[in-house]
């Protein structure tokens, strides 16, 4: 019974996870595998590795706890992001939550990174991301100050 | 070179264009222009359509307001910040930007009449003519409509409206044109000798007539269509004078009556709250301003009486009575933002009866204006055969 209702999820790194099937199927990515290979208990996620893969699962399992109770997956999720706040973390989960199409979870890391560029300068967005500026200082010039306005009362920093 | 950091270099940029626009449109509209100048990547993707498609999903409301300050008329956008239970609204704004729309008008005698999808139509009303400008300030684009005929003074009767058909999202502007015969030993009008109906598909570039409907009598005052659903609303009288909801499907491009008023003394103006609902105010009496919800759209026995404002126990509010009132929006606390036609904005905080007036805008004494508003980027370059200009 309980093999019936679990499989193992196995990272990039070949590390193994079972979780439940009403779990890993809130993933519309994996409930399109287990639809598609119904005699496989294993799943290979080559994408995703242990680290993020066991950060997934974390989330899956706890909005399966919470079903349709709106109040409890809110206060679940505050639980889940607390401590969140490295960037490389943050876009590893993006990018799984992306791959294995977990609409909350995507929801609720973009809303973080959304949430720690808010009133931030162009400067720290490309040194906390690692962007080149790829503008020349003309170019620059010309984009600020058709939107002058909006660089008024951003933090440098 | 360390290989973790080669990894993590500009690792937001190998991210799909996706996910990227799904961060950036949930940035406040400051910071998420800011965020133009990070890179040539970035700037690209505020012009890829799936922007401004993400960004109107998740819209910020905010107010356009045209007002005047130190003599200057000009227009101003500001974003809400609805939190519950602050202790005072004017200090959650957030201002997001600042033009003078007659920097592309013909003169000075301009109005904001509509706002959709962050597309603001303006109203000119110079002499006898009127004219019409769609504009963003967001993309800094604007459309000059070709000038409609029929002279708009009194006692002629003209009303617009703007708005996105339901099934093809076309943007119309509408113009209705009344010509009545006046008497002058009754003060009124007898007839319409002339109506008309005028609508203007953005992308298309000219006017076309369409089929008037009824001859129903426009309210002159709030006499801007209330869009909603794929419909533009206006209130109207038949000919014995009672007053109704009369709507205009801008797919099929048929009015149909659509309510009754819930209260049908003359004097009423129709917003739209929360996205969703009719909000009809009734400012006809001397003693208080009575708001109607319409719970469910469409269906006449779901007006419901919400909110009584007691004009007597509002300090602030005396004198209301004859210019038209609007509900702009009800703040999760329950307070209310309302516009006093062309004199103030204002706060009804129930639990204290106070009416407090909004002084954000430090606007001379005598013009203020506003209409809710989204801030988008739906470029007007995506409208064929229009002459797109900046401004």
């Amino acid at each position: 019974m309980a093999e019936e209702n679990t499989i193992t999820l196995k990272s990039s790194d070949g590390k193994e996870f079972l979780i439940s099937k009403k779990a890993a199927t809130l993933s519309e990515t994996i409930k399109a595998m287990v639809e598609e290979d119904n005699s496989s208990s294993v799943f290979p996620l080559t994408v995703v590795d242990s680290k993020t893969l066991a950060d997934v699962i974390t989330f899956l399992n706890k909005h399966v706890d919470c079903g349709d109770d709106d109040d409890k997956k809110k206060s679940c999720d505050e639980e889940f992001m607390a401590g969140k706040d490295d960037m490389k973390d943050l876009f590893d989960l993006v990018v799984a939550a992306n791959y294995l199409d977990v609409k909350d979870l995507l929801d609720l890391i973009c809303g973080k990174i959304a949430d720690m560029m808010q009133g931030k300068s162009p400067e720290w967005v490309r040194k906390t991301f690692n962007i080149q500026n790829d503008f020349s200082p003309e170019e620059e010039a010309k984009v600020r100050e058709e939107y002058a306005w909006a660089h008024e009362g951003v933090e440098e920093d | 070179m360390n290989p973790k950091m080669k990894n993590n270099e500009a690792f937001i940029l190998n991210l799909p264009p996706k996910i990227i626009i799904d961060i950036l449109t949930r940035l406040p509209i400051q910071s998420m222009i800011s965020c133009k100048c990070v890179c040539k990547k970035w700037l690209q993707l505020f012009s890829n359509p799936d922007f401004s498609k993400f960004h109107l999903s998740k819209p910020t409301p905010g107010l356009i307001v045209q007002l005047t300050q130190n003599k200057e008329k000009f227009c101003k956008i500001v974003e809400f910040e609805d939190i519950l239970d602050l202790q005072n609204h004017n200090l959650h704004y957030k201002a997001v930007l600042k033009f003078d729309p007659s920097s592309f008008t013909s003169s000075d005698f301009t109005r904001i009449m509509c706002s959709v999808n962050g597309l603001i139509c303006f109203h000119e009303y110079i002499n006898e003519l009127d004219a019409f400008y769609i504009c963003n300030p967001m993309t800094r684009e604007y459309i000059t409509l070709p000038r409609p005929n029929g002279n708009t003074m009194y006692p002629n009767i003209v009303t617009y409206g703007l708005g996105v058909s339901s099934v093809t999202s076309q943007y119309k502007v509408v113009r209705i044109f009344h010509e009545p015969l006046y008497s002058i030993e009754r003060e009124s009008n007898l007839r319409n000798l002339k109506v008309e109906c005028i609508v203007y598909t953005l992308g298309t570039g000219s006017w076309r007539s369409i089929e008037p409907g009824e001859p129903y009598e426009y309210d002159t005052r709030p006499s801007v269509g209330t869009f909603l659903n794929g419909n533009l609303h206006w209130l109207v009288y038949d000919s014995e004078g009672v007053m109704l909801i009369l709507c205009l499907d801008l797919e099929t491009e048929l009015f149909k009556p659509f309510s009754r008023a819930p209260f049908l003394k003359v004097g009423g103006s129709l917003t739209v709250l929360e996205d969703c609902y009719l909000c009809f105010c009734d400012f006809s009496s001397d003693e208080e301003i009575v708001i109607w919800i319409m719970k469910e759209y469409g269906v006449e026995d779901s007006w419901t009486k919400e909110v009584v404002i007691d004009k007597c126990q509002c300090q602030d509010l005396g004198g209301i009575t004859y210019e038209a009132v609007y509900v702009l929006k009800v703040f999760k606390d329950g307070e209310i933002l309302m516009l006093w036609e062309d004199t103030c904005l204002f706060y009804y905080c129930d639990k204290t009866k106070s009416a407090p007036e909004v002084d954000l805008f430090e606007q001379d004494n005598g013009y203020i204006n506003a209409l809710l508003h989204i801030s988008s980027f739906v470029s007007l370059g995506r409208f064929a055969l229009e002459n797109v200009s900046s401004f």
